[in-house]
């Protein structure tokens, strides 16, 4: 997980925003900033006002008070078409046209812009070896022919189509199955690291929150209860409603996943290392520390080696260590 | 669909089938194929097959129907495709059949002698026609094959007329006693329900918009199109002659115009009326059942309204729309036969006047090309319907 850099410029930002729909308040003079570059997540139950607060980015919903600036202008000094092509856009049914290929679909933007064609194809291609769709075998095919997926895949080459600086995503993994799911989320992680996009991404899902987001910002009744990283989060719950988001008793396990391993092993010398081998029974230092208790639980033993992506032993973990936090070494 | 593919090698008797050829068998047998007539108003004498064509015709006929049967008792791929080359061949040959028969019974100097199609014929022509929509059915053939198997039959037909060994067909001398007065009604029909079609589907198209806009207008406006089309067609005229008929006495230019208490004026509006419910329910229906995510993100990406319309929503609704055409297409073609008791003009004229000569054949020159059009209408409407949802790469509705 990137730390944040609080440097950066503000990309996104809501000042007091409010959308009334006739007496109802959806959301409620909420503020927020977000630098550029950073996945920030709006996660709470349905309802909260999550989804209006996307969609007042674009001006899919127009906001009743308050205002919204991207890179520092105003969204109502743009014309909203204009305003909407320079943000992608991917939602949870994908709402790829039907009767267009996979290749038109992504082109839809560039085509907008009124890009030359050769550009559009380029693009196209560009996108699809991106996200891992073979050209050849995607490229010509529609939408009812793809897995949810597939499909979901390229809804999110459609988003980044055109290159924009921020992306909206409104629950876009949330019809897929879980191991479908997991795998498109590792998959946004691994571009947000090349990409850099200021992502607003909206999720009821508290796990794909812990798990993507630079900044989680939880929403109630169309405010803003609590927002920080994951692990500001797990540390201190604001209130109930967060805890209770969090998992409550389960908040341990979820703290223990966004551990690594290496952040808790003891290193071992050069000479333990050759002492160690035939041992079989290791975890890596990139995996979780949820990963490595769970092994000590399945296998009954209350300490394991720690190897290095290359299969090398390079520590031991005990089950203390990865309980209780010893003081940072000096 | 997809999940029939082609009958498996040891497959059950197709029951269609072998009643079809039962039939055709017992037609064969039984009913009298061709009458032959002195002139139009003496009774014919009819004639069957064995009348006609001795046992020999008759066994002929007969090992046909029995070969025929042998292929529906084992419906393989191979043989339900031999028995559609049968099917389509038999329907090729009827009218050289007719063209013999006619050769034969008919003396050349009897100018008022004519040949009528009997029972047995029409009966037989049904059951061929059954058969043959059977086989294509279970065959799952291509647009262009069934096309290519249309044109042949088509082709047929005409180079048989045009030969001139029909002229003696009652229907024929019919035709020809009143071609220039056919050809002027065939184009007046044609003119009169392409003029309905094109003038409702912009009245719906404005009708659905409007709807779209304004929620409340629904209720209303189906109900009033409902009500409608409830009134039956002649009772329409009736009730348009007064106020027209008041019109054009008040406006000689509309007079002048043709538009009268009777005439194409009255039928046209009585026609667009009826149009109007299926052509406004589909383009209303289709345009709004356009799924919401789609356009959606039709606009998140930053599509203009207008452009959202024209290639998303408008592309999506427009097979829908089309079966919409359609079925108003088909339902004009039959009710502008009626519009002719208003002095409409069109095909509707022949049947009207052979009801009142009680001179069948007449009525048979009006009654075929309607149903004629209206079949070849229904089949190009329904085949372009496809073709677009192929098109669109559409097999089924995307969830």
């Amino acid at each position: 997980m990137a730390e944040r850099d609080t440097s950066a410029p503000t990309m996104i930002e809501l000042d007091a925003v409010t959308k009334r729909f006739g007496d109802a308040t959806a959301v409620d003079a909420i503020s927020l900033a977000i630098p550029r570059g950073e996945l920030c997540v709006l996660v709470g139950t349905s309802g909260c006002g999550k989804s209006t607060t996307l969609r007042m980015i674009n001006r899919l919903i127009e906001h009743t008070a308050g205002q919204i600036r991207i890179d520092g202008q105003q969204i109502r000094d743009f014309d909203e078409q204009r305003l909407r092509r320079r943000i992608g856009y991917a939602i949870q049914s994908t709402g790829l046209f039907p009767h267009w290929t996979v290749a038109r679909n992504i082109g839809l933007v560039p085509r907008l812009l009124r890009w030359p064609t050769s550009r559009i194809a380029a693009r196209v291609s560009e996108l699809l070896a991106l996200l891992g769709l073979d050209e050849g075998e995607f490229a010509g095919k529609y939408p009812h022919q793809l897995s949810g997926g597939q499909a979901q895949r390229v809804g999110v080459a459609r988003a980044l189509a055109a290159d924009p600086e921020v992306l909206l995503m409104d629950e876009p993994f949330g019809a897929l199955d879980p191991i479908t799911r997991e795998s498109l989320q590792d998959e946004l992680l691994r571009l947000q690291a090349r990409l850099h996009k200021t992502i607003v991404f909206v999720t009821h899902d508290m796990d794909e929150a812990l798990k993507l987001a630079d900044r989680i910002v939880v929403m109630d009744a169309g405010r803003i209860v609590q927002q920080g990283s994951a692990a500001e989060l797990l540390r201190a719950p604001a209130n109930a409603f967060v805890e209770s988001l969090l998992g409550g008793r389960d908040r341990g396990l979820k703290h223990a996943a966004l551990t690594r391993v290496a952040e808790r092993m003891r290193p071992f010398s050069d000479a333990q290392r050759g002492a160690q081998a035939g041992e079989t029974l290791s975890v890596a230092a990139d995996d979780s520390l949820r990963q490595a208790l769970s092994l000590m639980l399945w296998h009954g033993v209350d300490s394991l080696l720690v190897s290095d992506p290359d299969g090398q032993v390079i520590g031991s973990l005990s089950l203390q260590d990865a309980v209780i936090q010893r003081d940072a070494s000096p | 669909m997809s999940d029939v593919t082609g009958a498996p090698p040891a497959a059950a008797p197709n029951p269609v089938l072998l009643v079809l050829t039962a039939l055709a068998a017992a037609v064969m047998l039984g009913l009298p194929l061709v009458s032959v007539q002195p002139n139009r108003i003496m009774p014919g004498e009819g004639l069957t097959l064995w009348a006609l064509g001795g046992p020999l015709a008759l066994a002929g006929v007969l090992i046909l129907l029995a070969a025929l049967a042998w292929l529906g008792w084992r419906p393989t791929r191979r043989a339900l495709a031999t028995a559609l080359a049968l099917v389509g061949l038999c329907l090729a040959l009827l009218p050289w059949g007719l063209v013999a028969v006619a050769a034969e019974q008919i003396d050349p100097d009897m100018a008022s002698a004519r040949i009528g199609l009997g029972a047995g014929l029409w009966a037989l022509l049904f059951v061929l026609l059954l058969a043959l929509l059977e086989l294509l059915n279970r065959l799952t053939l291509a647009p262009l094959p069934r096309w290519g198997l249309t044109l042949v039959l088509a082709l047929s037909l005409f180079a048989a007329l045009a030969s001139g060994g029909l002229d003696s067909l009652a229907l024929m001398r019919e035709y020809h006693g009143r071609s220039a007065a056919f050809h002027a009604a065939l184009r007046y029909h044609l003119l009169l329900v392409a003029a309905v079609v094109g003038i409702s589907l912009l009245l719906a198209a404005a009708l659905a918009l409007a709807m779209r806009r304004w929620a409340g207008l629904r209720r209303g406006t189906f109900s009033v199109l409902s009500v409608l089309q409830t009134i039956p067609s002649l009772a329409l005229f009736g009730l348009l002659l007064a106020p027209l008929a008041y019109l054009a006495a008040r406006f000689t230019w509309l007079g002048d115009l043709g538009i009268r208490g009777i005439g194409w004026a009255p039928a046209f509006i009585a026609l667009v009326a009826y149009s109007l419910l299926p052509m406004t329910r589909n383009a209303f229906v289709a345009l709004d059942e356009v799924a919401a995510d789609v356009t959606d993100a039709a606009r998140g990406m930053g599509m203009s309204p207008a452009q959202v319309f024209w290639q998303v929503r408008l592309p999506l609704a427009l097979p829908v729309m089309l079966e919409g055409i359609r079925i108003t297409a088909v339902q004009a073609i039959g009710l502008a036969a009626v519009a002719a008791l208003i002095g409409a003009g069109g095909l509707g004229t022949f049947i009207f006047q052979g009801l009142g000569q009680a001179a069948m054949d007449l009525v048979l020159l009006g009654a075929l090309p309607i149903i004629l059009i209206a079949l070849l209408v229904d089949g190009a409407f329904s085949a372009l319907a496809e073709q677009l949802r192929r098109a669109q790469g559409r097999g089924d509705a995307h969830g």
